[in-house]
C-alpha cells in the first residue's frame, strides 16, 4: 500500500517537474502572464487616476484582473499539449487523474506567483485601505485554489473542443460565479477591515466549493482526456 | 376596448400562431413516419 | 393526435381565463397577471436544464447518441424558455420596481441558468466529432450544474429580494385566493404540456433523421 502511495506520488512530482522545465525553457506563459499582469493594473490605474475608490469596488477590480490573468495563464497547460501532438505519449505514461493533478499543481505554482505579483503591484498603484492583512491573506489565496481548480477542468475541456482558448472565459463565468460573489463580497470585508463571523462563513463555503469543484473534476477528468 | 382586451388578443392570436405552427410539424412529420413504414 | 387538439384549446382556456377570470393580486394590478406566464416558463427552463443533466449522466455511461440528442434538445427548448422568462420578469420589474434588471436573487438565477444554456450550446457548436462532442459537452453540463446549489445557497444572503413571492407566498402559505391558484396551476400543467409537444416533436424528428441515415448506408 505505501509502496504504491510512493509511486503515486513520484509520478506526480515528475509530471510537475516536467511541466516546470518546459515552461522555463521557453518562459512564454511566465512572461505573457506578467506583462498581461502589469498591462491591465496599469490601466485599472490611469482609469482610477488619482479618485479613492470604494473598498467594493477594489474588490471587484482586484478579482476581475485575477479572473482574466488565470483564465489565460491556465488555458495554456491543455492546449500546449494538443498543439504539440504530445497528448498521446502523456496518455501512455501517466493515469488521467495523475495528468489532471499534475496540471493542477503546476497552475497553482504559476497563479501564485502571478497573484502575489498581482496583490503587490495593486497595492503599489491603487493604495486600497489595508483592513485586515492576515484575513486578507488568507481569502486570496483559498480564491485563486478554487479559481485554478475549476479554470483546469474547463481548460481540458476547451483544448480538446478546440485547440483556442477564446471559449474559456465563456464556459467558466457560470462555474465560477459563485466563487465570485462569495470571494468578492470577502475581499471586501477584509479591507474594510469589520467583523470576522461573515467572513468565517464565506472561507467554509469557499473550502466547500473547492472540495466538491475537486472531486467532480477528479470523476469527469477520464471522459475529458480519453478519447 | 380596454387595454387588457388589447393584451388578451394578442396573447390569444400569439398562441394561435405557435398552437398552428407545432401542429404543421406534427403532421408532416406524421407523413414521413407513415411513408416509412410502409 | 386528439390530445394536441385538446392541448390548443385548453391554453387558449387558460389564457383568457387569466385575463378574465382571474382577478388581479392585491396591490400589483392587472399586470399582477403576467405571472400566469411567467412562473410556468421558468418552471419549464428548470425542467429542460433537469431532463438534460440526467441524460449528460446517462450519456457518459452508455454513450448512446440518442442520450446525447436528448440532453441537447432539452438545452436548446430550456433556452428558449429561460430567454422568455426572463423577458416577462424584467417586464414585470419594470412596472412593479421602475427598473428592468435590478440582480434580484431569482433574476439572477434565471440569467445563470441563461448562461449555462448558452455556454453549453456554443461548446457543442464548436466540436466537430459527435461522440467527442457528446462527452464533452455533457461533462461540462454537469460541472456547471455543480455551481447551482451553491448559487442558491450564496445569493439569497448577499442580496436583498424583491421578488413578489414574499408577497404571494409568506412562509409557506398561499396568499392566492381559489380562483388565482386554479388559473395559476392549470397554466404550470399547460406550458409543462407544451414543452412535452416540442420534446416530443424533437425525438421524433431525430428517429426519422437517424432511420434516413442508416438506410443511406445501407444502400
Amino acid at each position: 500500500m505505501g509502496k504504491v502511495y510512493c509511486n503515486w506520488v513520484t509520478r506526480l512530482a515528475a509530471l510537475v517537474k516536467k511541466e516546470i522545465l518546459e515552461e522555463f525553457r521557453t518562459r512564454y506563459a511566465i512572461n505573457s502572464l506578467l506583462m498581461f499582469a502589469v498591462t491591465s493594473l496599469v490601466m485599472v490605474s490611469f482609469a482610477v487616476g488619482v479618485s479613492t475608490l470604494s473598498s467594493a469596488l477594489h474588490a471587484s477590480l482586484l478579482w476581475i484582473i485575477l479572473f482574466f490573468a488565470s483564465m489565460s495563464g491556465v488555458a495554456r497547460a491543455f492546449v500546449k499539449e494538443e498543439e504539440k501532438n504530445t497528448s498521446y505519449a502523456l496518455r501512455l505514461a501517466a493515469t488521467p487523474s495523475i495528468v489532471y493533478l499534475g496540471k493542477l499543481l503546476y497552475n497553482f505554482i504559476i497563479m501564485s506567483a502571478l497573484t502575489l505579483l498581482v496583490l503587490l503591484l495593486y497595492l503599489f498603484f491603487l493604495n486600497p485601505p489595508l483592513g485586515n492583512i492576515p484575513l486578507l491573506l488568507l481569502v486570496v489565496p483559498l480564491g485563486v485554489t478554487c479559481l485554478v481548480t475549476a479554470g483546469t477542468t474547463i481548460a481540458a475541456i476547451v483544448a480538446k473542443a478546440s485547440s483556442q482558448g477564446t471559449l474559456l472565459p465563456v464556459l467558466a463565468f457560470p462555474v465560477l460565479l459563485p466563487l465570485f460573489i462569495t470571494v468578492i463580497h470577502a475581499t471586501r470585508i477584509t479591507l474594510d477591515g469589520r467583523e470576522t463571523a461573515e467572513i468565517i462563513q464565506a472561507l467554509l463555503f469557499l473550502i466547500s466549493y473547492e472540495v466538491v469543484i475537486l472531486t467532480a473534476s477528479l470523476l469527469l477528468f477520464d471522459y475529458v482526456w480519453n478519447d | 376596448m380596454t387595454d387588457l382586451n388589447i393584451v388578451l388578443a394578442v396573447a390569444v392570436i400569439s398562441w394561435l400562431g405557435i398552437f398552428l405552427y407545432l401542429l404543421r410539424l406534427d403532421l408532416r412529420l406524421r407523413k414521413v413516419e407513415r411513408n416509412h413504414e410502409s | 393526435m386528439i390530445w394536441r387538439i385538446i392541448l390548443g384549446l385548453y391554453m387558449l382556456l387558460v389564457t383568457v381565463a387569466t385575463f378574465l377570470y382571474a382577478p388581479p393580486a392585491l396591490g400589483l394590478g392587472d399586470l399582477s397577471r403576467i405571472i400566469y406566464f411567467h412562473v410556468p416558463l421558468a418552471w419549464v427552463g428548470v425542467l429542460a436544464y433537469l431532463f438534460s443533466m440526467i441524460n449528460s449522466i446517462h450519456f457518459l455511461r452508455s454513450l448512446n447518441p440518442e442520450n446525447d440528442y436528448k440532453a441537447a434538445v432539452n438545452a436548446e427548448i430550456g433556452l428558449a424558455f429561460t430567454i422568455l422568462a426572463t423577458l416577462t420578469g424584467a417586464i414585470f420589474a419594470r412596472n412593479t420596481w421602475g427598473v428592468y434588471w435590478n440582480w434580484d436573487p431569482r433574476q439572477t438565477s434565471v440569467f445563470i441558468l441563461m448562461l449555462i444554456y448558452g455556454a453549453y450550446l456554443v461548446l457543442r457548436s464548436s466540436v466537430q466529432d459527435s461522440e467527442k462532442r457528446g462527452r464533452l459537452a455533457a461533462v461540462y453540463s454537469i460541472m456547471a450544474s455543480i455551481s447551482v446549489p451553491f448559487l442558491v445557497f450564496i445569493i439569497p444572503r448577499l442580496y436583498s429580494t424583491l421578488h413578489p413571492d414574499p408577497i404571494l407566498n409568506t412562509s409557506g402559505q398561499l396568499k392566492m385566493n381559489a380562483q388565482m391558484l386554479q388559473v395559476f396551476l392549470a397554466s404550470l400543467a399547460g406550458f409543462t404540456g407544451i414543452y412535452y409537444w416540442i420534446y416530443n416533436l424533437e425525438l421524433r424528428y431525430y428517429k426519422i433523421k437517424e432511420r434516413k441515415e442508416a438506410k443511406q448506408e445501407h444502400d
